[in-house]
């Protein structure tokens, strides 16, 4: 698959209409920063991501990131369009509308839309972002790279899965009822008593009923609760009414305000402690994560001494488990709220009976009849219970009870037994149905269990795919490092998957002949790009879809110009089948790619510096070296000199590095900082005797180059010199400098081959251009 | 209603068997394609809890 144009209308920096037309073959983009080279990429990825770019997904872009995809200056009438053709005539087109809301057309049999973002495009920022992220985030990366996206996802749901049925179960809850029924249980049983409640039951109901129905415990319970009722309305009015006073007096409103109270304040000091120490290690966590150095010691958040990661991890699991005590305590302090407030309900509805009623108007204390009334007016609140209102609670409903149980001490012996024995049925009632409960969410528990093991199981799939996947991909970075770095003494890069964690990749290496578990450890960090970049590669170099076209956009910032030059290399050896669509903003890499690419393969374009929003990209129509400093003539001619100066150092940097030209000894960095005036005596002394051009089958001496050198030498010393330092060099003085200056690069081209004569090296060690007229001897 | 242990275990290896169908299904489909919403993964797991419900209600353990 290869693009065969992209046309851009209004889309980010683009005016009306511009056109990237590649003729079918590779391409690089040269353009200034802010050129427009990245709305190409842009526009590739927004429509491979079915309309959105990853870069511009920030709070500011607007919801279908309207505001940096539309040119800001776009004419109200117009929309904005990309329109993106393969070289098979297939087309897609997308209209923007102003919202943002995009339409997508497609033409012609194939499609770009099938291909993967993350494996066709790679920007600069990309590359460097994956070599500082974690093991985990290099995982979610590469995960999906690997074709493994769709395993991850599901184990990923499933995990959320077995935490919603855990939570919608209920489990935890159940378990808290079933500890509180206990105790309540064996608040009302003897010490001698069953101590279950199943027994208890059944024993009421043997004790209560003669022969029951049904020895089933429900039915057991229904029946004995029935025969207890039946025998306290055989009672008389007042067995009844002491009855009632008895259950009042039993309900323990007071044990479970003090039991509330001692969880209530447990709970505010666990949850303060934890809250004050998540807070720290949440703090030092961020702080560690923002660092550059994730493998470097911290400071403790407790002690303040230095730590190492692992210990950070240490203090992020006792942080959770902290975290769950403070849980195990809300649930706690819930299920006391819960069991307060049913006690005072209990209360309010025992003073509302008749038989209390009774009592209170008989009673010979006058006191108690207004302490009742009040209990049974009390209002108790639904769900929640401020201190002030438990303080209330306790104060009418406790004086209630306290009159009940000061009452209870003078009642005869059988109305306290049928109320002790009604209020046993009544706990262990609750407390068999509480174990049912927690019975029941056992199974749930289990449900969770299961479906965590499918996660498992999946896990393990992707840990076993993704190594062999792996051990693979690693042989390509590999060999793709050694391209980029040859005869350099860090070797077996790789990609590993490390055995101690689930969702991790990581990149291990020999450095020095030590094996290292990251690049982060000792490379630099136009090493680690060059990494970064190897591993994209990798990654590409697999995807086949199509053999899709590969986009690079400035990937190469950080590199030196050797490492440069060797992805030159890189990109021929392993894709040399493959378009690679390249932008860059580094002149002297677009033009020594200009000069060693295979011109059939490749085209080279440049695009002029960005001027408004409203006239957009702008491509140069030039393809000279020297034509970025022909723009400049009319309105700056000075600038235009020192530009063509400029140009012919870096042009003839690179010829006379590879024709191996010894320049003479300069003191310190000034060997770095050679201007074309060294580079051209260089090619004048050595040139009379070695530069060489085949005339009627013959080679003889190339006396018109060496001409053009000098002078093309003279008025760069005397009229580039002053365009950069006197600004008052002429128009036509500039562009007189600028073709002589073009006529001597141009020697060293073969204006019949159109290779440079430092192309290719002869069997006997000398130098020619691709068809032998020009030769460096 | 009444019912032989073999149709009773049939309905209980069927309800067995539906849970983890639905496991395999979520894992071949749905789940596979995309990272689900909170709320989406809530209404599968009440699903399979009332699957787990219906099966205790055919080994005759109240839910």
């Amino acid at each position: 698959m290869r693009i065969s144009r992209i046309d851009l209308s209004w889309f980010r920096g683009a005016g009306d209409s511009v056109t990237l037309e590649t003729r079918d073959r590779s391409i690089s983009v040269y353009g200034d920063n802010g050129a427009g080279k990245s709305c190409f990429v842009d526009a590739i990825e927004y429509v491979l991501r079915g309309g959105r770019v990853e870069h511009l997904r920030h709070e500011y872009s607007g919801r279908n990131q309207e505001k940096a995809i539309l040119n800001t200056h776009r004419p109200d009438s117009e929309a904005a369009r990309i329109s993106i053709t393969l070289a098979d005539g297939a087309r897609t087109d997308v209209a923007i509308a102003p919202s943002g809301a995009s339409v997508f057309e497609e033409e012609g049999d194939s499609t770009l839309r099938i291909l993967d973002c993350a494996r066709t495009v790679l920007r600069q920022d990309e590359v460097s972002k994956f070599i500082h992220s974690t093991k985990g985030e290099k995982y979610s990366v590469l995960l999906p790279l690997l074709g493994l996206g769709s395993l991850e996802v599901a184990a990923e749901n499933f995990r959320q899965l077995a935490k919603s049925v855990r939570k919608q179960s209920g489990i935890s809850e159940a378990a808290v009822a079933v500890k509180s029924a206990r105790a309540r249980f064996e608040g009302v049983v003897d010490d001698a008593g069953p101590d279950s409640a199943e027994t208890a039951i059944l024993e009421l109901c043997k004790k209560f009923v003669s022969e029951p129905h049904d020895h089933s415990w429900e039915h057991c319970a229904a029946e004995a609760e029935r025969a207890i009722d039946g025998r306290l309305e055989d009672t008389s009015a007042l067995e009844r009414q002491q009855a009632a006073v008895e259950r009042l007096a039993k309900i323990e409103l007071g044990a479970a305000i003090d039991e509330f109270r001692a969880v209530t304040s447990d709970l505010a000091q666990v949850a303060d402690r934890a809250v004050q120490s998540r807070l720290a290690v949440l703090e030092a966590t961020r702080s560690h994560l923002g660092n550059d150095d994730q493998d470097s010691a911290i400071a403790c958040p407790s002690c303040g001494r230095e730590i190492e990661k692992a210990e950070l991890c240490e203090h992020v699991r006792k942080e959770i488990s902290s975290l769950e005590e403070v849980k195990a305590k809300s649930e706690m302090y819930r299920e006391h709220l819960r069991r307060v407030l049913a006690f005072a309900g209990r209360v309010v509805t025992v003073c509302q009976s008749d038989d209390i009623e009774r009592w209170i108007v008989g009673a010979s204390d006058p006191r108690i009849e207004p302490v009742v009334r009040a209990a049974a007016d009390f209002s108790v609140p639904q769900d929640t219970l401020t201190e002030e209102q438990l303080a209330e609670l306790q104060d009418v409903l406790g004086e209630a009870i306290s009159a009940a149980v000061a009452a209870a001490a003078f009642h005869p012996p059988a109305a306290t037994e049928l109320a002790r024995a009604k209020e046993r049925l009544s706990e262990a009632r609750t407390l068999v149905e509480a174990e049912q409960g927690l019975e029941a969410v056992r199974a749930a528990g289990e449900l969770a269990d299961q479906i965590s093991q499918v996660e498992a199981d999946i896990r393990e799939e992707i840990r076993s795919q993704s190594t062999d996947i792996i051990e693979e991909i690693s042989g390509d970075v590999q060999r793709m490092w050694s391209i980029l770095h040859p005869g350099e003494p860090i070797e077996q890069v790789r990609l590993e998957v490390p055995q101690d964690s689930d969702k991790a990749i990581d990149i291990a290496l020999k450095f020095h002949g030590k094996d290292l578990s990251s690049p982060r450890l000792t490379l630099s960090e136009g090493n680690r790009n060059s990494l970064g970049l190897c591993v994209f590669l990798a990654m590409a170099a697999r995807y086949e879809v199509g053999a899709a076209p590969i986009v690079l956009d400035d990937v190469i910032v950080s590199l030196d110009r050797g490492h440069r030059g060797m992805v030159v290399d890189l990109l021929e050896a392993e894709f040399s089948d493959r378009q690679v669509l390249l932008f860059t903003h580094d002149r002297d890499w677009h033009a020594e790619l200009r000069q060693h690419l295979d011109g059939s393969a490749w085209t080279f374009r440049s695009l002029l510096p960005f001027r408004t929003p409203t006239e957009g990209i702008r491509w140069s129509d030039r393809t000279g070296t020297l034509d970025d400093a022909r723009v400049h003539l009319e309105s700056r001619p000075d600038t235009a000199a020192n530009e063509a100066r400029k140009a012919v150092d870096v042009e003839l940097a690179m010829h006379v590095e590879r024709l191996g030209l010894p320049l003479p000894f300069a003191r310190g960095a000034r060997n770095d900082h050679r201007t074309a005036h060294d580079f051209l005596q260089a090619l004048v002394s050595h040139g009379k005797k070695k530069f060489q051009v085949q005339v009627d089958g013959s080679y003889e001496a190339n006396l018109e180059a060496i001409d053009a050198f000098k002078a093309a030498d003279k008025l760069l010393m005397t009229w580039a010199n002053r365009g950069s330092h006197s600004e008052d060099v002429t128009a036509g003085e500039a562009e007189r400098l600028i073709d002589v200056c073009s006529t001597a690069l141009g020697q060293l081209t073969c204006t019949s081959c159109s290779k440079p004569v430092s192309f290719a090296t002869t069997r006997r060690g000398h130098h020619q251009c691709n068809c032998g007229i020009l030769r460096w001897k | 209603m009444t019912t032989d242990s073999t149709s009773a275990d049939e309905d209980a290896d069927r309800a067995e068997i539906s849970i983890t169908d639905k496991l395999k299904e979520l894992r071949a489909g749905r789940f596979a394609e995309d990272s689900l919403t909170s709320g989406e993964i809530d209404e599968v797991a009440q699903q399979l809890l009332d699957m787990l419900k219906a099966e205790a209600t055919h080994d005759g353990v109240p839910s």
